[in-house]
C-alpha cells in the first residue's frame, strides 16, 4: 500500500499490556500506521499537535490529563476510537452521542469494526469536531464531582482546582471562569457545570452566574423584589428571583 | 407467652410459698378474731389459701387470651368482671364445702361463714386485682424483654449487612483492566497470562469470601494482597515499585480482611494515576502495646490536583473499623512534603464478634 494512502493512528493508553493489544490487532490492518504511543494524557495532547494522525485510540483514566480533559483542550480533530474499562459516566456518554467505544477486555471482530467504521469516515471526510464537543458538554452527570477543571494555554495545560472558583460568567458559547489567580474562558455550557460541581458548594444565583458559596460576602437588595450578591473581595453581582430562593435556603444573612 | 409460674421450678415454689403464708396469716387472723376453734381457723385459712392459688394459677390463661386478642377496654373490664364473679363463686363455694366437709358439720363455723362472707368475698376481690395486675406485669415485662432481644437482633443483621456491603467492594476497573492486560498477555506471552488468571481468580476468591470469619491473621491478608499488588505490577509495570517491612511478631495478629487493598487501591490510585513517574509504595507494620500499627505510604506529587473522586475506598476503611472494634481502631491520614500516608491502628485481643 502506498504510504501517504495510509491512515496515521496514536494510541494514548496508560497501561503498557493495553498498548500491546491494540498494537497486536492494528498489525492487520495494512491500511493503518502507528505513528505513536502515549502512556499519558499530556503526551497524548502534544503528539497530536505534533504528529496530527488520522485516527486516535484514547484511553478515559490516565495520569496527568483525563481522555476527557484531553478532548476538552484539543485543537485538532482526529477519529476517535475510546477504550475504556469501566467508567459508567463515559459509556452514557458515548452511548448518547453514538461515538465509538471499545469496552477491555475486547474482542477483535469488534476493535476491526470499530477500526473499519472510523477508516469510512476518515474517507469520506467525516468531521468529528461534533461529537467531541457534544461530549465534552454533556448535559448528564458525571460519576463524581468536579475537582479540577483543566485550561490550555498554547502548549502549556494548567488545572483550576475547583475551591479556588470564585464564580462563572455565561459568555454566548461560552463559560468565563473567575478563580483567585485570575481568570480563563472555556467552551462549555453553565448546564454543565451546574450539575457537575460540588452541589452543596455553588448556587446557581442568576441565569449567567454560577457562585461558590464560601466567596460570596453579604447579599442585600436592589431595587424592588431583586437582590445583589457581595463577593468577599467586593465584587457585585446580580441576584434573580429565584436565585434569592435558592440562596435564601443555603445559607442564613 | 408461656404460663409465668408453671414455666419454672423456682418460681412456681416461691408462688406457693406466697400462699402459705396468706392462708397462715387467715388462720390466725380468724383465731384472734372469732371464737370458733383453732383447727377450724386453719382449715378455714388452708382451705381457701389452697383453692385460691390453684384458681389464680388457672386465671393466667384468660388473661394471656385477652392480652392477644385486642378488645376495647370496656370488653376487657366486662370480661374481668365475669371472670371474677366465677371466680369467686367457685372459690367460696369450693372452700366452704371442703372446710364443713374436713370438719364434720361444725355448727359454730356454720355461723362464721355467715357472717363473715361479705369480708371474704371483698379479700378475694382484692386477691383477684392482685393476680391480674400481676400477670399484666409480667405480660409487659416479657414483651419489652422480647421487643429489646428483637431490636438487638436487628442492630446485629444491619451490621452485618453493612460489613458485607463495605467489604466486597473491589473496584470493577480493577477487574476490567486486568482482563484486558490478560488479554493482551495470552498474544506475547501465554505463560505469564495463566499466572496472571490463577493470581486474579486466587485474590477474587479471598476477595469475594463469605465466610463467618471476617478476620484473618495479618500474613494471611498480605499474602492476598500480594496477588493484587502483582497483578496491578503486571498493568503499571515498572512505574510501581513496592517495599515491606513486617514484623515478624505481626504476621500473627488478627485484622479484618481485605483491609490493606483499598488502602493500597487508594496510594495506586493518588500515585500512579496522577503521575506518570515511578511511584514507591512502602508498608510497614510494628507491634506497639496490644495494638498493631500498620502504615502505607506513598509518593505523589503535591502540585497534582485529583481530578475527581468520593473518597469511598478510605471512608469504607474507617467504617469497617468502627463497625469491628468502636474507637479502639483508627484510620489517620497524612500528607507531608510528597508523601501521603495511611496509618492504620488495630487492637490486638479485641472482640470482634460482632
Amino acid at each position: 500500500m502506498n504510504e501517504k494512502d495510509q491512515i496515521t493512528a496514536l494510541i494514548i493508553e496508560d497501561e503498557e499490556p493495553a498498548r500491546s493489544i491494540i498494537k497486536h490487532y492494528l498489525g492487520k490492518h495494512e491500511s493503518v500506521k502507528i505513528v505513536g504511543e502515549c502512556a499519558d494524557g499530556y503526551c497524548g495532547l502534544m503528539s497530536i499537535k505534533d504528529l496530527n494522525p488520522d485516527l486516535i485510540f484514547l484511553d478515559i483514566q490516565m495520569p496527568k490529563l483525563t481522555g476527557f480533559e484531553l478532548l476538552e483542550v484539543l485543537e485538532e480533530k482526529p477519529e476517535i476510537i475510546f477504550t475504556t474499562a469501566f467508567d459508567e459516566y463515559a459509556i452514557k456518554a458515548f452511548d448518547m452521542n453514538a461515538v465509538d467505544y471499545l469496552l477491555k477486555p475486547f474482542s477483535e471482530k469488534r476493535f476491526d469494526d470499530a477500526v473499519e467504521k472510523a477508516i469510512t469516515r476518515i474517507k469520506t471526510g467525516a468531521d468529528p469536531s461534533g461529537y467531541i464537543r457534544k461530549l465534552t458538554a454533556g448535559g448528564f452527570e458525571r460519576s463524581a464531582p468536579l475537582n479540577r477543571i483543566v485550561v490550555r494555554k498554547g502548549n502549556a495545560i494548567s488545572f483550576i482546582p475547583v475551591k479556588n472558583i470564585r464564580y462563572m460568567q455565561a459568555e454566548d458559547d461560552y463559560v468565563m471562569i473567575y478563580h483567585v489567580n485570575g481568570k480563563a474562558l472555556k467552551l462549555q455550557t453553565m448546564k454543565y457545570y451546574e450539575s457537575n460541581l460540588p452541589v452543596n458548594e455553588f448556587i446557581r444565583i442568576h441565569r449567567s452566574y454560577l457562585v461558590s458559596i464560601e466567596h460570596i460576602g453579604r447579599v442585600e437588595p436592589y431595587g424592588k423584589d431583586t437582590y445583589i450578591a457581595i463577593m468577599k473581595d467586593g465584587e457585585r453581582l446580580p441576584v434573580s428571583r429565584s436565585g434569592y430562593k435558592k440562596l435564601k435556603e443555603r445559607i442564613s444573612f | 407467652m408461656i404460663h409465668p409460674f408453671l414455666s419454672k421450678r423456682n418460681r412456681l415454689l416461691v408462688y406457693w410459698l406466697i400462699w402459705l403464708i396468706i392462708g397462715l396469716g387467715q388462720s390466725l387472723l380468724i383465731t384472734f378474731s372469732s371464737d370458733i376453734s383453732v383447727s377450724a381457723s386453719f382449715s378455714d385459712g388452708f382451705f381457701s389459701a389452697v383453692i385460691f392459688a390453684i384458681i389464680a394459677v388457672a386465671l393466667w390463661f384468660p388473661v394471656n387470651q385477652f392480652n392477644t386478642s385486642r378488645n376495647s377496654l370496656l370488653i376487657a373490664i366486662l370480661n374481668h368482671l365475669i371472670m371474677a364473679i366465677i371466680a369467686l363463686g367457685i372459690w367460696v363455694f369450693l372452700t366452704k364445702f371442703l372446710v364443713l366437709t374436713f370438719l364434720q358439720d361444725n355448727v359454730a363455723y356454720k355461723s362464721f361463714w355467715e357472717n363473715s362472707i361479705y369480708y371474704r368475698l371483698g379479700a378475694g376481690a382484692f386477691m383477684y386485682a392482685v393476680v391480674i395486675l400481676t400477670y399484666y406485669l409480667m405480660i409487659s415485662i416479657d414483651n419489652i424483654a422480647e421487643k429489646n432481644i428483637r431490636e438487638a437482633k436487628l442492630e446485629n443483621m444491619l451490621k452485618e449487612t453493612e460489613l458485607m456491603m463495605l467489604r466486597s467492594q473491589i473496584n470493577p476497573h480493577f477487574l476490567f483492566n486486568s482482563l484486558n492486560s490478560i488479554s493482551s498477555l495470552t498474544i506475547s506471552d501465554a505463560e505469564r497470562a495463566r499466572e496472571m488468571v490463577i493470581k486474579l481468580s486466587d485474590f477474587m476468591r479471598y476477595a469475594l469470601s463469605r465466610k463467618d470469619d471476617r478476620t484473618v491473621i495479618l500474613q494471611t491478608e498480605l499474602e492476598n494482597l500480594r496477588l493484587y499488588l502483582d497483578i496491578e505490577k503486571i498493568r503499571f509495570g515498572e512505574r510501581l515499585v513496592l517495599e515491606e517491612n513486617v514484623q515478624d511478631e505481626c504476621l500473627v495478629v488478627r485484622v479484618p480482611n481485605m483491609i490493606l487493598q483499598p488502602l493500597y487501591e487508594n496510594a495506586i490510585k493518588h500515585g500512579v494515576y496522577e503521575s506518570a513517574d515511578v511511584v514507591n509504595i512502602k508498608l510497614s507494620a510494628i507491634r506497639v502495646n496490644g495494638a498493631i500499627n500498620i502504615s502505607i505510604s506513598n509518593d505523589f506529587d503535591p502540585e497534582s490536583i485529583p481530578p475527581g473522586g468520593t473518597g469511598t475506598g478510605l471512608n469504607n476503611v474507617r467504617r469497617r473499623l468502627e463497625l469491628y472494634y468502636g474507637n479502639r481502631a483508627w484510620l489517620k491520614t497524612t500528607k507531608e512534603d510528597s508523601v501521603f500516608t495511611a496509618e492504620l491502628y488495630i487492637p490486638e485481643q479485641a472482640d470482634i464478634k460482632i
